[in-house]
């Protein structure tokens, strides 16, 4: 009886350490993805403001390559402490690394809809202390856009929540319940509007 | 015959200014084609020139700071960093091309579970392990057990 438990135990502790180094290896992993993600944030920068400055006569707005993976912009929540680069794709590599960019939604600043998801375990870990009348700044390409949140909504997962709009828009998604074990079964979508209509 | 003469000689001084007010020179008009490819392959050729002599100096630039033992500085990474961005460039649009009334992203993580499941069974394996430690008998007891 007494070798079955230490066999038992034995067991559980593998497991239990197999488990908990696949998860912190995860979290590791995501974190070296967004520090590489800040990085090339910043040479993208740097590079646009060099072809800005050689373009100023141009006038034409330029826009990151939206390539999977890649950081397409910029985002900042100072009343939950947010800074994070959103990186274009909600697969779960991009995800893990940073607020994924959903393909196909407009890029934050411009006409239409932007969305941005992301893990509620993660860098939206804190989103149920965001409010209405919050202000978000994205800062995507050349623009930079101040945002107000105008509403907050909890919806089941399956129900239609990313409606395409004429004007700018930047609706943030991640799960709900905020802490929750498991698959959660709804979805949080927070709806900002820029503080100057574009 | 000496008016006859005058006449003559007044006839041939004025015969060449009529008769070239008559009998204009063909002048062909300018082969405005052969004049731009002109234009071109001179421009062209002049700014040759130019970048040479720009590289030129460049190339002495680099050999005098070389010989005063200063590290070149590039002159081509902003360029081509540039060029990258620009080829990029596309203007700004309404870019909504995801499905109208499309379900939020599968943001849903396991991770947590994963965590708690692993605490849970690493503290469940710790106790079993302790408790099986403390069931075994010691050799004290074994000693007395045969003795």
């Amino acid at each position: 009886m007494d070798r079955i438990h230490t066999r038992l135990g034995a067991a559980l502790c593998v497991s239990g350490g197999l488990m908990l180094t696949l998860a912190g290896g995860r979290y590791a992993a995501g974190a070296v993805h967004a520090d590489r993600a800040r990085s090339e944030w910043d040479a993208q920068q740097a590079a646009l403001a060099v072809s800005r400055a050689r373009a100023s006569a141009d006038g034409s707005v330029t826009r990151p390559p939206t390539v999977e993976g890649a950081p397409v912009a910029r985002i900042v929540i100072r009343a939950i402490g947010l800074d994070e680069i959103v990186l274009e794709g909600v697969q779960g590599n991009d995800l893990n690394g940073g607020p994924g960019h959903v393909p196909g939604s407009a890029l934050p600043g411009e006409r239409g809809n932007s969305v941005i998801s992301a893990h509620r375990d993660r860098h939206f870990n804190h989103f149920d202390r965001l409010s209405v009348g919050d202000t978000i700044v994205t800062e995507s390409g050349p623009l930079r856009t101040t945002w107000v949140v105008k509403s907050r909504q909890v919806i089941d997962k399956n129900s239609p929540a990313l409606f395409q709009t004429k004007d700018a828009t930047l609706t943030l998604t991640t799960c709900w319940p905020i802490r929750y074990f498991g698959p959660a079964p709804e979805r949080l979508i927070v709806t900002a509007k820029p503080l100057r209509p574009t | 015959m000496y008016l006859r003469s005058i006449c003559l000689i007044a006839a041939l001084g004025v015969a060449p200014r009529v008769a070239g007010a008559q009998f204009t020179t063909f002048i062909p008009p300018q082969n405005k084609v052969a004049d731009s490819v002109k234009a071109a392959v001179v421009a062209e050729q002049k700014a040759q020139a130019d970048s040479v002599a720009a590289k030129q100096i460049t190339n002495m630039k680099t050999w005098v700071d070389s010989a005063a033992g200063l590290a070149p500085t590039p002159t081509t990474a902003a360029d081509s960093l540039a060029r990258s961005i620009a080829a990029n460039d596309t203007t700004t649009a309404a870019t909504n091309t995801f499905p109208n009334a499309a379900r939020a992203p599968e943001t849903a993580s396991d991770l947590p579970l994963i965590l708690l499941l692993g605490t849970l069974s690493l503290a469940a394996g710790g106790l079993l392990l302790i408790r099986g430690r403390e069931t075994r008998p010691t050799e004290g007891e074994v000693r007395r057990r045969r003795g």
